[in-house]
């Protein structure tokens, strides 16, 4: 097979063809709504930044979902690491799931209310079944390191933390499989303005010194314009523009660039 | 003419007796609008629904001075506030959808708030619903007088929301975050349209929002809490551009600016306090750049520096 000749860091880490999607309104047997995602391609190279921008409804979350596997794709493709993602959300994507994380904008909900932090970090590599009880708490120390946070943190239950050390806790637990790609939905957006920066700017230590790709979902132009190296707009569930922040915000092409700059000046 | 003086509001004894509003003071001319901001938790709508006569007086206890057009509302009970609210005094919440009833049209909604202060024939009720959706901007009021509030987008519900609070022209009228739960290209017109209500009748207007830029174009004057105290107040112009106190400083360059990068962008250190945290000194003390030895020990108090422009600050900018 003839394959163009790409250097291997050019090499795309996550590679979308024509991707629909859509919800159900009843059954799995009931035919799909129409497609809230339309005609998708998008290449994120490996270490990239790569913004999703969008105002809410254009379907950002829902492209998240797809390329976490939780939403099959109605059509097209999707390659990560150059293999496609299986159609269905069954065991084929138990290693993938290792691969790609996530990250969402209130962490509380992959914390369990009633456990410590350390719990809920080392929990990613109970289902995995991944390591002794000792490693998992080593690499959960390890991790809780990583973003900032005192090592007592994993005594700590859920409720007394603030907004932004759950922000921080829910970092750690997505790098503890050592995920390539993490997909980040608006992950510092329910946080009060000062603490914001500090937690962008922790994301993007943890991605330099983890080689992450990520995947940042925003409806905010100067917070993606700050984090990332590229970013695609999304309106009505299609992707009408993508180039650098910069370009974006210095030459919008479509009005669905054009609002979310004038918002955020 | 809206006058607060010395407002302190507690919990309860039995939930702990924290202050929640400390000592703030506030006084309000015709027309004037004034945009009160701070993080999450600095007592804000705190402020607002005093104001209003809601805090839940099953855990707040309340002290100080509150009079509106020169009646003293300081001691008014929940029966005085019932006839306050709506004609002396209007409320737009973050969730328009809370404020409406799901099971009656705008149109019915809105009759029901004239028919409740006159009794003027329903057709001429109905004549004023139309004429005030007009006047917040929507094309087609004869349509959306029939439509339901789940046919409707937020910044529509919004809409509704504001032209039934404003229906009576009140004379203050408190927004608390009213464009938070909004999309983003849809609050400025919100913005614009309380600005356009507050001016035509001369109803003054708090504004209650998180978020400094927001504030631009509609407040003549911003005040700026931290820990339930006012800790700047002053003409807009003069908070955006030339503020005194730090954290307003700090609060303003908290927004990543152009060309500024993740990794490398300014921050404060630490989260904003806890109404149950004390601080003998300045409550932004350990969070600051400047604080010295005095800013442990001594509350700054809020001073009238500049004309008009107070903040409460040992080491001013
Ligand atoms: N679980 C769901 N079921 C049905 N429709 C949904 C669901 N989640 C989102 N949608 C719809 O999909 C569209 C895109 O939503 P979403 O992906 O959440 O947008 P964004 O993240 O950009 O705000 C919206 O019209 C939304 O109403
Ligand atoms: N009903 C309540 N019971 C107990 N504490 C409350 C209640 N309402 C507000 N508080 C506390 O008062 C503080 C100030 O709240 P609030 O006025 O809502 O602040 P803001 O609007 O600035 O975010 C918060 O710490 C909050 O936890
Ligand atoms: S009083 Fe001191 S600690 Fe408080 S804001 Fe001013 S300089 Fe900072
Ligand atoms: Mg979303
Ligand atoms: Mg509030």
């Amino acid at each position: 097979m003839h394959m163009p000749a790409i250097s291997p860091s050019e090499a795309p880490i996550l590679d979308l063809q024509n991707v629909s999607a859509g919800y159900r309104r009843g059954g799995l047997l009931s035919p799909p709504q129409h497609p809230v995602l339309r005609d998708i391609t998008l290449s994120v190279r490996r270490g990239e930044a790569m913004g999703l921008l969008g105002e809410s409804g254009s379907g950002k979350s829902t492209l998240g979902r797809v390329i976490l596997g939780l939403l099959p794709a109605l059509s097209g493709t999707i390659r990560f690491d150059g293999q496609a993602l299986p159609r269905s959300t069954g065991a084929a994507w138990r290693d993938l799931r290792r691969r790609i994380q996530v990250v969402f904008q209130d962490s509380n909900s992959t914390l369990h209310p009633a456990h410590t932090i350390l719990w809920s970090l080392t929990e990613p590599m109970r289902i995995h079944g991944l390591g002794t009880p000792e490693e998992r708490e080593a690499r959960a120390l390890a991790m809780l390191e990583d973003v900032g946070l005192e090592p007592g943190m994993a005594r700590a239950m859920p409720k007394s933390l603030s907004g932004g050390q759950r922000q921080r806790v829910g970092i750690a637990r997505a790098l503890m499989l050592s995920p390539e790609l993490i997909v980040a939905d608006e992950p510092v957006s329910a946080l009060d303005v000062s603490v914001q920066a500090q937690v962008l700017n922790l994301l993007k230590s943890v991605q330099q010194k983890h080689g992450l790709t990520i995947l940042f979902i925003s409806h905010d132009m100067p917070v993606v314009e700050a984090f990332c190296d590229r970013a695609a707009v999304m309106a009505k569930g299609e992707l009408v523009e993508i180039g650098s922040p910069l370009e974006l915000l210095r030459d919008p092409k479509t009005e669905a660039t054009r609002r979310l700059c004038v918002v955020s000046n | 003419m809206l006058a607060v003086q010395d407002l302190w509001v507690r919990l309860k004894p039995s939930l702990g007796g924290h202050p929640i509003v400390r000592g703030v003071g506030l006084q309000l001319q015709p027309g004037e609008r004034i945009a009160i901001v701070g993080e999450s938790g600095s007592g804000k709508s705190t402020v607002a629904l005093a104001l209003l006569g809601l805090l839940p007086r099953d855990v707040m206890q309340q002290s100080g001075s509150l009079t509106l057009d020169g009646e003293d509302l300081s001691d008014a009970g929940e029966d005085d506030w019932h006839t306050i609210r709506g004609r002396k005094v209007a409320m737009v919440f973050q969730d328009p959808a809370g404020a409406l009833n799901p099971v009656l049209t705008i149109g019915e909604q809105l009759v029901e708030v004239y028919r409740a202060h006159d009794d003027r024939p329903r057709a001429e009720q109905r004549q004023l619903a139309v004429q005030q959706l007009a006047a917040m901007g929507f094309a087609d009021p004869d349509r959306i007088i029939g439509l339901y509030p789940h046919q409707m987008s937020g910044g529509m519900k919004q809409r509704a929301v504001i032209a039934m609070a404003t229906a009576l022209h009140p004379g203050l009228i408190v927004a608390d975050e009213p464009t938070t739960a909004l999309d983003p290209s849809i609050r400025a017109q919100i913005l614009a349209l309380l600005v356009q209500k507050s001016e035509a009748d001369r109803s003054s207007l708090v504004l209650v929002t998180h978020d400094l830029a927001e504030t631009v174009r509609v407040a003549h004057r911003i005040a700026v809490f931290y820990h339930g105290r006012m800790v700047e107040v002053g003409p807009a112009e003069r908070i955006l551009a030339r503020s005194r106190h730090p954290y307003t400083r700090a609060l303003l360059n908290a927004r990543p600016q152009p060309g500024q990068r993740a990794g490398e962008l300014p921050v404060i250190p630490g989260r904003p306090p806890l109404p149950s945290e004390q601080f003998p000194g300045c409550a932004f003390a350990p969070r600051c750049s400047r604080a010295g030895e005095s800013c442990h020990k001594t509350l700054p108090e809020l001073t009238e520096i500049e004309p008009n422009h107070a903040y409460a600050c040992h080491f001013p900018l």
